[in-house]
């Protein structure tokens, strides 16, 4: 069984940049982490892998098109901007008069939801008691082990 | 390889399913069946109850966007279908829909027989007080202290064990989908299942098709990977709206059926939480036995109870930020309520092929949807707070997040002006028509039983015949088509 998961897609900036906007769009509160963690960008990576191809490239390419964007709204990149910045770009995008902006914007949120509302270890962070048979064995352990914080994430 | 049949049926959901077991006698009697499934055969063992896993039993895992990203559909591919995961809401054609339908022959007298023999094999029964979990209470609740009727959802269960994880694969199988019921039946009659075969094409009496290896966990099929020429004397289609639809425009059938792919409807869906002061849990327990159609007839719409698992849920909300937290800490305390909009059958919401020849739907929601979709979330918040919510997430409302106080002014405060595509989060899980029926072959693809224009070997038995929107969840409906399209074959 595999020790670490090694990131496929979501690395280098693009890792930085998904990570930011992850803390923003689930902020960390009341000592539950916020959606910028690792393990939740390992959750993202793992599912672009199971994506169409296509599909998979525009979303990179949507990280870059975010990072750049960043200049706008505070004069850095997005990664480097204040969180006040961060909100200002994102809530800009969400409400943004061209559709594929928004589209960006929903993509990147459910993306980042997927990857926190679906990890077993946020589970008591939201009050969920998870499944009834916890041991069922699924095909493919890593996502499992990722979820639950038990494999070491190699960014 | 090739390989020769009596009969095919492509899909193995609530309309191939169906087919198959009415058909399933004629295989003991030495005629050949087989049943071809695109999805893997998951057995109830695959079922983990975990969401990122379970994106598996959907096409495109759950997350097939219309063609310009609006709406999320989600459908079942996999032996079973979409009733795999479905939450075996059971409800018969409403006679007036029906009557509006205007298909030829298709009639409330002749539907009747068939629904009262379908529920029964599938055991349609009236949840009793013990499967009212506190979400359902509380909708009753809210329903009953604004004077709004009340009813029981009939579901198709059989030893109910109120787990709450339905719509991800029950592990019971106690929900009765055609999985544990119709494939069964015909399998054991000799009609042969093969999942994991994909029919790209049709010509004439045979089918082009790619069978693919067996997923991990999942059961195996009988014929080994490869490309596949399977030639029958007679193909039944019952890929859904999708598969079908689609399977017939990558064959050419669009030049003489110019109805073929259009439309389509969707029965548009938004799912709106308020948050209660007490514990409900909704996600242990049954998750819907109440609806209320009081709004069907006037605003287009029901409001049925619902309640999904954390991240859907999360989607749901369109929230981000410390307003998603907000929310998201009170899992527990959150109320659901799904909004199904009766959409209209316009040509222009039509499947069509890529340049791959994947297909793609193209639709735009109506004013009326979105008036129908920010009218029942004006209702919905209203039972919510006579339900005893404190807060209410209303995506289409001026702010998504709000109190009892804004109830004097719900009117201007959730409305279409609040609506805007890509950011409301819509989605859909009933795709209806696409092959509708009619009369001939200028403004329909089959007639009344199914049958090609043009084609006496060629049949079509699930959704995709939808002439318009059910106004209801529709599995019923599809099994009592293809109940009528296995009469007019053996007929």
């Amino acid at each position: 069984m595999e020790s670490q998961y090694p990131f496929r897609y979501l690395t280098g900036f693009r890792l930085r940049v998904f990570r930011a906007a992850a803390d923003r769009i689930v902020p960390p509160a009341e000592g539950a982490p916020g959606g910028g963690s690792l393990s939740t960008s390992a959750m993202v990576d793992w599912s672009l892998d199971k994506m169409d191809a296509k599909l998979r490239s525009k979303f990179l390419l949507l990280l870059f098109v975010i990072q750049g964007l960043g200049i706008l709204f505070g004069g850095k990149f997005f990664t480097a901007n204040s969180p006040a910045a961060q909100d200002r770009q994102l809530r800009w995008m969400e409400n943004n008069r061209l559709r594929l902006m928004r589209l960006g914007f929903f993509g990147l949120s459910t993306f980042v939801k997927m990857g926190y509302y679906t990890r077993e270890e946020n589970f008591p962070n939201f009050r969920y008691p998870g499944p009834l048979f916890p041991q069922a064995p699924y095909p493919d352990p890593t996502v499992r082990r990722i979820s639950q914080g038990a494999i070491r994430l190699e960014p | 390889m090739n390989k020769e049949y009596d009969l095919i049926i492509v899909g193995s959901g609530a309309g191939g399913a169906t087919v198959a077991s009415r058909l399933a006698p004629l295989a003991k009697q030495g005629v050949r069946i087989a049943l071809l499934e695109a999805g893997p055969h998951f057995s109830n063992r695959y079922f983990t109850q975990r969401e990122i896993e379970m994106f598996d039993l959907f096409y495109d895992r759950g997350a097939w966007p219309t063609a310009d990203g609006a709406v999320t559909v989600s459908f079942g591919k996999a032996v079973g279908g979409s009733t795999l995961m479905y939450t075996g809401v059971t409800f018969r054609l409403p006679d007036d829909v029906c009557r509006q339908w205007g298909v030829e022959g298709l009639t409330p007298e002749d539907l009747a027989p068939r629904f009262a023999r379908l529920e029964k094999e599938v055991n349609v029964m009236t949840p009793g007080p013990e499967m009212v979990n506190e979400n359902n209470r509380l909708f009753r609740k809210g329903c009953e202290a604004l004077d709004l009727p009340v009813k029981d959802i009939q579901l198709n269960l059989d030893g109910c064990e109120q787990m709450g994880f339905c719509n991800l694969g029950c592990v019971r199988h106690h929900k009765q989908g055609t999985a544990a019921v119709q494939v069964p039946q015909a399998v054991a009659a000799g009609v042969e299942l093969v999942p994991n075969c994909e029919v790209r094409r049709i010509a004439g009496h045979t089918l082009e098709a790619t069978v693919k290896s067996t997923p991990p966990g999942t059961e195996p099929g009988p014929w080994s990977p490869g490309e596949y020429r399977i030639s029958a004397r007679q193909i039944v289609l019952a890929g859904g709206t999708v598969g079908s639809t689609a399977l017939l425009l990558r064959s050419g059938f669009e030049r003489e059926l110019p109805a073929l792919g259009k439309y389509v409807t969707i029965h548009p869906a938004m799912t709106v939480y308020g948050i209660h002061p007490q514990k409900v849990e909704a996600f242990r327990g049954f998750p819907k036995v109440y609806y209320t159609d009081a709004f069907s007839e006037k605003e287009g719409f029901y409001l049925e109870t619902a309640f999904y698992y954390p991240f859907i849920t999360a989607k749901n909300t369109a929230l981000w930020g410390t307003e998603l937290t907000h929310v998201m800490q009170r899992y527990d305390r959150l109320m659901g309520i799904i909004i199904l909009a009766h959409d209209e059958a316009l040509a222009t919401n039509r499947i069509r092929l890529d340049s791959k020849g994947l297909p793609q739907l193209k639709y735009q929601l109506s004013e009326r949807s979105i008036e129908a979709l920010c009218d029942g979330q004006r209702r919905a918040s209203r039972i919510f707070f006579a339900a005893g919510c404190e807060q209410v997430v209303m995506p289409n409302a001026r702010q998504i997040l709000f109190g009892p106080n804004a109830t004097d002014e719900l009117d201007s405060f959730i409305s279409p002006r609040h609506f805007l595509p890509n950011k409301t989060p819509i989605a859909s899980a009933h795709l209806q028509g696409g092959c509708r029926m009619g009369q001939g072959p200028e403004d329909s693809v089959c007639d009344s039983r199914g049958r090609v224009h043009g084609h006496p070997h060629l049949f079509v038995a699930d959704g995709s015949l939808f002439p318009q929107s059910a106004h209801v969840n529709p599995y019923l409906t599809i099994m009592a088509l293809a109940d009528r399209v296995a009469e007019g074959m053996v007929a």
